[in-house]
């Protein structure tokens, strides 16, 4: 049982202090999976926070920043939701998905959000996806190396696309425009952007896949 | 397997992709229900979706951001801003200030007027409300009287109930935060390790009160998790947002 096993870890952190976690507890947490961190964050443990932060707050910062194109706007996205993973970690639910996957979906639609209400989208900057910065060391080398794979897979993949139909996938993903907001913002029919899309996303499944193999 | 047709791709890479109206959206809710072997292709192009942000190039966020996140998480301190972009902010605050004054005393006027005339659209909008308060706590009591409790739902955020009512429909009743406008709750049905569906959207009354009827073709099998999630309407095509109540119909 998934809970069961948690427990056992938190009561390792717990007997070594974990609000004030020694060095052996903060290793004890670094090799913690995501999903672990949570029960932990659920429980008030801010240093299991911390660590997600180690973890995904440089994704996270992108990804509010390409989507607000605001740096000021992408940090106040980036408390916003620590905020949420602090305040409501004890309703992740792993049936529903991996924990990454659930801090990027409230990084995305918190970043839209923000974008919406604060009426940015026609300043929205594009921060093209080749401009790689060298990425620091982290402290579990296994997670950073299977990181980096993931990303040379996705951006191998995406490298391969038409660029309309990048661009059609970004501006849904990122921009978070309709098909019929796509079509208006390119000028172009919206049955060309509907096959856009499709083509794009089938042609990104299929060669994710063939990674995977 | 056959692949889907194109028209029906082209509705499922845009549901992943959140890129339909809400239409189109309760188009695709109809399309799994009917079609479920749907689902598969579904679940492919949502993980293939989710993948996207992986791609991005790593843009070093303030160093002091970590601590300004976590500090504000935790509730010690309010969102902060960077020192630099607070330094600004404090400049333009000088410079709205002096302006500010002479449209302060303009407002105060105009909001005195308009304050009498909200006076009484508020009262009629309360006298609404609570009719609408009393015929939904009529109609729960009268399903409640003779309905059978199929599942409840709990969580810290509220709480809810399942319902199967004598003409068939499932009902579910929830108590919830209210809403933004722009938001709905969402319910969704997990049947063991396959992705959660799409079961039903509704809102809540200025009470936190709501119900939906569940229509025969979409109740949950027996022993299957409901959850509840808070999403923007008209619904999303996956969770987006944590669990607010959950709880597993009854296996019978």
């Amino acid at each position: 049982m998934y809970t069961t096993s948690v427990n056992c870890r938190c009561a390792r952190i717990e007997d070594q202090g974990a609000r004030k976690p020694t060095d052996t507890a903060i290793v004890e947490i670094e090799r913690m999976r995501d999903e672990d961190l949570l029960v932990l964050v659920a429980q008030r443990h801010e240093s299991a926070l911390g660590m997600i932060y180690d973890r995904y707050g440089r994704l996270i910062y992108s990804i509010a920043l390409r989507i607000t194109g605001d740096r000021q706007t992408a940090e106040e996205v980036v408390q916003d939701v620590f905020q949420s993973v602090w305040q409501t970690a004890g309703s992740y639910h792993p049936e529903l998905g991996a924990a990454s996957t659930w801090l990027l979906s409230i990084t995305r639609h918190r970043a839209i959000d923000a974008t919406r209400s604060k009426r940015e989208r026609a300043r929205t900057r594009e921060y093209p996806l080749d401009q790689i910065r060298p990425v620091a060391e982290d402290t579990l080398v296994e997670r950073e190396v299977e990181r980096r794979v993931l990303r040379d897979e996705v951006r191998s993949a995406l490298d391969t696309l038409p660029s309309n139909q990048r661009q059609a996938i970004e501006l849904a993903y990122y921009g978070g425009l309709t098909r019929a907001e796509i079509a208006d913002t390119l000028g172009e029919p919206l049955g060309t952007v509907k096959t856009r899309l499709r083509l794009g996303l089938l042609k990104l499944r299929d060669l994710l896949q063939a990674f995977g193999e | 397997m056959t692949a889907p047709p194109d028209d029906v791709l082209d509705l499922l890479t845009a549901y992943v992709l959140g890129a339909l109206e809400p239409a189109e959206v309760s188009q695709v809710h109809q399309l799994l229900e009917q079609q479920p072997e749907l689902q598969r292709t579904l679940t492919e192009l949502r993980a293939t979706a989710q993948r996207l942000p992986y791609a991005l190039a790593d843009h070093e966020p303030p160093a002091d951001l970590r601590r300004r996140a976590l500090e504000h998480a935790v509730g010690r301190s309010q969102p902060i801003r960077s020192v630099a972009s607070s330094a600004m902010v404090r400049w333009r605050w000088l410079a709205l200030t002096f302006g500010g004054i002479a449209a302060v005393a303009v407002v105060v006027v105009l909001v005195t007027l308009v304050q009498l005339v909200d006076t009484r659209v508020e009262l009629s909008r309360t006298a609404a409300d609570l009719a609408a308060a009393r015929a939904v706590q009529q109609q729960v009591v009268a399903i409640a009287t003779e309905a059978q409790v199929m599942a409840r739902l709990s969580g810290g955020s509220g709480r809810g109930v399942v319902l199967s009512a004598p003409a068939g429909a499932t009902l579910l009743i929830a108590n919830l935060p209210p809403q933004q406008p722009d938001r709905v709750y969402q319910l969704w049905r997990i049947v063991g390790d396959e992705a959660p569906i799409s079961a039903a959207t509704f809102t809540v009354d200025a009470h936190g009160y709501g119900f939906v009827t569940i229509a025969g073709d979409q109740r949950p099998p027996p022993g299957a998790t409901l959850a509840v999630t808070d999403e923007p309407a008209p619904g999303s095509p996956g969770p987006t947002t944590p669990i607010l109540i959950v709880g597993q119909l009854n296996s019978t």
